[in-house]
């Protein structure tokens, strides 16, 4: 039985579901932070994001029916959940979800959680011009390393639809950059 | 495709690394597992209230408001103008008597203050020759101090120093005046 497996087992066992969740969350809580953190920007929503989604694989561990890794369960959760609450906030503000995104990385030079410089904000707001599909490839490729498999997996597509996001993923950041700098 | 997104990426990597740039605050990761089961322990309490209405209470509430509602307006429109000024009257009649009892008081009851200085001399004159003053009326009228010292000088003084006194500075015109 593989520590993966076991895990899932004591989570879904009454007696030992509360201690084998603590694990679950050491385990997993920094990856999916950041992932997070890449698609809602600010640290404070990505607190509430990754809480409810840790809260979500509590609840819903029972209906996990292990075709996928647990890893990529999770992180389809906390993507589905990163992406709604986004768009609820642009619902919120009236706004379109492309201004939003643009909205939050114009106020990034100001974050006290933002510790990078200026060709980072760049990148940033490069990213945030992207289709959101693109978005999502482009952070866990470029910035995660995830494999195209495991993204695949996550995001329910195929690797060749993968890829090809990626392509222009990169080739619009690469001209975002260009014309910026120079 | 894969040598172009090779360079590309190459570009960016090179232009601005792979650090996104975000941090988070000190200990963050630390308390995150308590954060989390405390927010999960909250949502396990309950969220209904023990507290209980009778069955069709929120049914007719609107209409009971409404006639609340309703019956307070009428009253309104029930006091005349007529009533209003028969309400009035017992406190007019109060304040009648107060305003009477202040204006004698203050303004009616003065008296005018006599000084010395508004009689007239020839006054003083006419007053002294017509009453009959009695020499203990008079020696009460004068204060102490100034008994005490007549009674010592009158009992020094011998009856020649006064006729010579009188001789000497007492003009005869004004007593016979």
């Amino acid at each position: 039985m593989t520590d993966e497996t076991l895990l899932i087992e004591q989570l879904k066992n009454v007696q030992t579901k509360e201690k084998a969740f603590r694990e679950l969350i050491s385990l997993y809580k920094e990856r999916l932070y950041w992932h997070i953190r890449k698609i809602v920007i600010s640290h404070d929503d990505t607190d509430d994001v990754l809480q409810n989604t840790f809260i979500k694989v509590f609840r819903n561990i029972d209906k996990f029916n292990q075709e996928s890794k647990l890893f990529s369960w999770m992180y389809r959760i906390a993507t589905n959940e990163s992406i709604t609450f986004i768009n609820k906030r642009a619902k919120q503000r009236n706004l379109d979800i492309s201004d939003y995104q643009h909205e939050l990385t114009s106020t990034l030079a100001s974050d006290d959680f933002f510790t990078g410089d200026e060709i980072q904000i760049i990148l940033q707001k490069a990213i945030a011009t992207l289709p959101q599909k693109q978005q999502l490839v482009f952070n866990m490729k470029y910035f995660s390393e995830l494999k195209y498999n495991e993204m695949s997996e996550i995001l329910e597509t195929s690797i060749g639809a993968l890829k090809a996001s990626y392509f222009h993923a990169v080739k619009k950041i690469e001209k975002y950059i260009k014309l910026e700098t120079n | 495709m894969d040598k172009e997104i090779k360079n590309s990426v190459d570009y960016i990597s090179k232009k601005a690394g792979n650090k996104t740039g975000f941090s988070t605050p000190s200990n963050y990761f630390n308390n995150l597992e308590e954060a989390i089961t405390v927010k999960l322990s909250e949502e396990k309490f309950t969220k209904e209230n023990s507290f209980e209405v009778p069955d069709t209470y929120f049914n007719n509430l609107e209409d009971r408001i409404l006639t609340k509602v309703s019956s307070a307006e009428k009253e309104t429109t029930i006091i005349s103008f007529k009533d209003r000024v028969l309400k009035m009257i017992p406190i007019a009649a109060a304040a009648s008597i107060i305003l009477f009892i202040g204006l004698n008081s203050f303004l009616f009851n003065t008296t005018e203050e006599l000084t010395l200085d508004a009689v007239s001399a020839d006054d003083i004159k006419l007053w002294l020759d017509t009453s009959a003053l009695t020499t203990n009326e008079i020696t009460l009228a004068l204060e102490d101090d100034i008994l005490d010292e007549n009674d010592f000088s009158f009992s020094t003084i011998e009856n020649e120093t006064i006729e010579d006194y009188i001789n000497n500075s007492i003009d005869y015109t004004d007593l016979l005046n």
